[in-house]
Parts: C-alpha cells; sequence; structure tokens
C-alpha cells in the first residue's frame, strides 16, 4: 500500500491533535502540512514496520520537534471550539504530547510509547508530569454551598484531595453572598435546596449578578434546575454522587474555563 | 476560639470557619484525564467530520505520484 493511501483515512484526526498541540488550527495544518512535504521529499521518513497511523504520528512528532513554523497561536485567528487551547499550552511539551496521543487520540501507553520512541515505563512518568501539570494549572478557589454538613465535608475533603482550596461552606443563600462579597471565588459547588428554605439556584443568580464564575450544581432534584433561564454554561450533577464524578466535572469546568487567564494574556 | 479549633498554619477568615487548604503533589488521575480527553474530542469533533483542506489532498496526490514514479 502506497503511504499516500494509508495515511490519507488518518489525517483528520492528526489535525485535531495538531491543532490540540500547538493551540491553533493554522499552527497545526502547517506542521501536517510539513510532515507531507517530508513524506514526499524522503519516503523513509514513514516507518514502513510500524501499523500507519503509530508511523504518521511519529513522523509528525518528529517535525514538530525538530522545527518551529513560526506561526504563534495569537497570531492566528481563534476559533470558537479552543477553549482548551489557553490550559493545554501550559503544559510541558513532551507530557502534553503522552496526555494527548492518550487521552484525546486513543492510543494506548504501548502505541504512545511507539509513537515516542520511548520506553513505556517513560510514557507512564511524562502522563504523571501531565496530571500533576493540569492539577497545578487548575488549582481552584472553591466555594461550597451546602446546607447537609456531611456531604458539606465529603465535598471539601475531595477538592482539597485533588489540590483546591476551599475558600468556605455556606449553608444559605445569604452565607454565600456573604462569602463571595468576602472573597472571591474561581469555582462555586451548589446545592439547590438549603437549610433555611432558601434556594442555591438564587444565591447562585444573585453570585452571577456580580462575578463571572463557573458553577457545578449538585442535587437530588436535577428538575429543578431545567426552568431553561440559565445564562451561564452550568454543570450539574445529582446526588448521590461518586466522588470521581465530581473530580471529573470540577476538572472540566475550570479546564475549559480560560476566562481569567485568556484576560491576564490579553493584558500582556 | 479554643486553641483546637484550626491546625496550624491555616489562615483564620472573617465570617468563615471551614477555609480549607489543598493538599500538596496533588494531579488529575487516569479517571479525570480520560474525562478531559472526551471532552476535548467533543470539542474537535466538527474538525473530524469536514472534509479535509484541499491542499492536503494534493499533497497526498503528489506523494502518491512521487510513489508511483519511484
Amino acid at each position: 500500500m502506497s503511504i499516500a493511501t494509508a495515511v490519507a483515512p488518518h489525517l483528520p484526526y492528526l489535525r485535531r491533535f495538531a491543532r490540540a498541540l500547538t493551540g491553533s488550527q493554522a499552527s497545526g495544518d502547517a506542521y501536517v502540512v510539513a510532515v507531507l512535504e517530508a513524506f514526499i521529499e524522503d519516503p523513509n521518513a514513514f516507518a514502513r514496520d510500524l501499523p500507519a497511523r503509530i508511523a504518521l504520528y511519529r513522523a509528525f512528532l518528529k517535525v514538530w520537534d525538530s522545527i518551529s513554523l513560526n506561526m504563534d497561536a495569537s497570531d492566528a485567528p481563534t476559533e470558537d471550539a479552543d477553549s482548551a487551547d489557553c490550559n493545554l499550552d501550559a503544559i510541558t511539551p513532551r507530557p502534553r504530547q503522552a496526555f494527548l496521543l492518550m487521552a484525546l487520540e486513543g492510543f494506548s501507553l504501548s502505541e504512545a510509547a511507539q509513537v515516542l520512541d520511548l520506553p513505556p515505563q517513560e510514557i507512564k512518568a511524562l502522563i504523571d508530569q501531565a496530571g500533576a501539570e493540569i492539577a497545578e494549572q487548575i488549582a481552584a478557589d472553591i466555594l461550597i454551598i451546602e446546607d447537609e454538613p456531611l456531604i458539606a465535608m465529603d465535598l471539601e475533603a475531595l477538592v482539597t484531595d485533588v489540590g483546591h482550596r476551599v475558600l468556605g461552606v455556606a449553608r444559605t443563600h445569604a452565607e454565600a453572598v456573604a462569602a463571595v462579597a468576602n472573597r472571591q471565588p474561581s469555582l462555586v459547588l451548589a446545592d439547590i435546596q438549603l437549610a433555611d428554605g432558601s434556594s442555591g439556584l438564587e444565591a447562585v443568580n444573585e453570585i452571577l449578578s456580580t462575578i463571572t464564575v463557573p458553577v457545578i450544581f449538585i442535587t437530588a432534584y436535577p428538575e429543578r434546575l431545567l426552568t431553561g433561564q440559565k445564562p451561564e454554561p452550568t454543570f450539574l450533577i445529582t446526588k448521590p454522587f461518586q466522588p470521581e464524578t465530581v473530580k471529573a466535572v470540577i476538572s472540566q469546568a475550570l479546564f475549559f474555563d480560560t476566562r481569567a487567564k485568556r484576560s491576564g494574556k490579553e493584558a500582556a | 476560639m479554643g486553641s483546637q479549633s484550626k491546625p496550624p498554619g491555616q489562615q483564620p477568615m472573617e465570617n468563615d470557619d471551614r477555609e480549607a487548604e489543598a493538599k500538596p503533589g496533588a494531579r488529575v488521575d487516569a479517571n479525570v484525564r480520560a474525562h478531559l480527553g472526551r471532552k476535548l474530542k467533543t470539542a474537535y469533533q466538527s474538525l473530524i467530520e469536514e472534509p479535509v483542506p484541499d491542499r492536503f489532498v494534493k499533497l497526498l496526490d503528489e506523494l502518491r505520484n512521487k510513489e508511483g514514479k519511484s
């Protein structure tokens, strides 16, 4: 089979990988073009002894490592789907590659090892480093709005365990609003039904009228959220919750929330 | 306020007796990494669905021709 025929079905995925790795479609595509030009120049740049997809990604990363195409992501027009690009950019290149190969592109550890031409234990170390860098990057000051003490304690233990700080636990609408006035959280975890009969939803709406912050609702009554009038993108977890679900959704909310970092970049 | 009520090093907060510091050395685990990967996939879905731009098709043709000659 010709190289062209072997790699053609994988090009859309390589463009995705390149986009995620470089932070912009223009820059990513420039590298994909460069790798195809490298094959035209020298077909031996394609490792025929490897599965085509692995050989293609390996050649791509060799190109990416060896040349700088001088297409700064900030020069390229930014498209809408790239809210994570800023956060990905901040991960050290090698760990970023390993993380994206496995989490985004679905390569197994041993396949990623072949792509990066490294022993599997080094891939494991790179993935761990990516995990640590992501945790550090998304570390947040969290306000918990929850009236049930045991659940509040569970949530507190869970979020501090993954590197976040709890600014406070509010049990009522009034406490929540007062807490935000005191210190601005970077994430809010909110129950809907609060101790004094007040509503976590109304508390959050009041908070969102003064600050912009991602909100995750944790509720036994998800239907009460379906009012169809939430302007802010919110997240919903149903009680009783799995700790793993809460961790995943918190990470998602913060990883894809680049407003603070964006404005910082623009100011620079 | 009792001396045992706060661990050392924790900052006292006005109106807030429940501040909790992050544990050091945290990292997102395999479950969270996989979750972020799925969300990234969703974010880039349109890229997978759109046709590959012409310049890539041309380069593939060029590569095919070159291979045919050698």
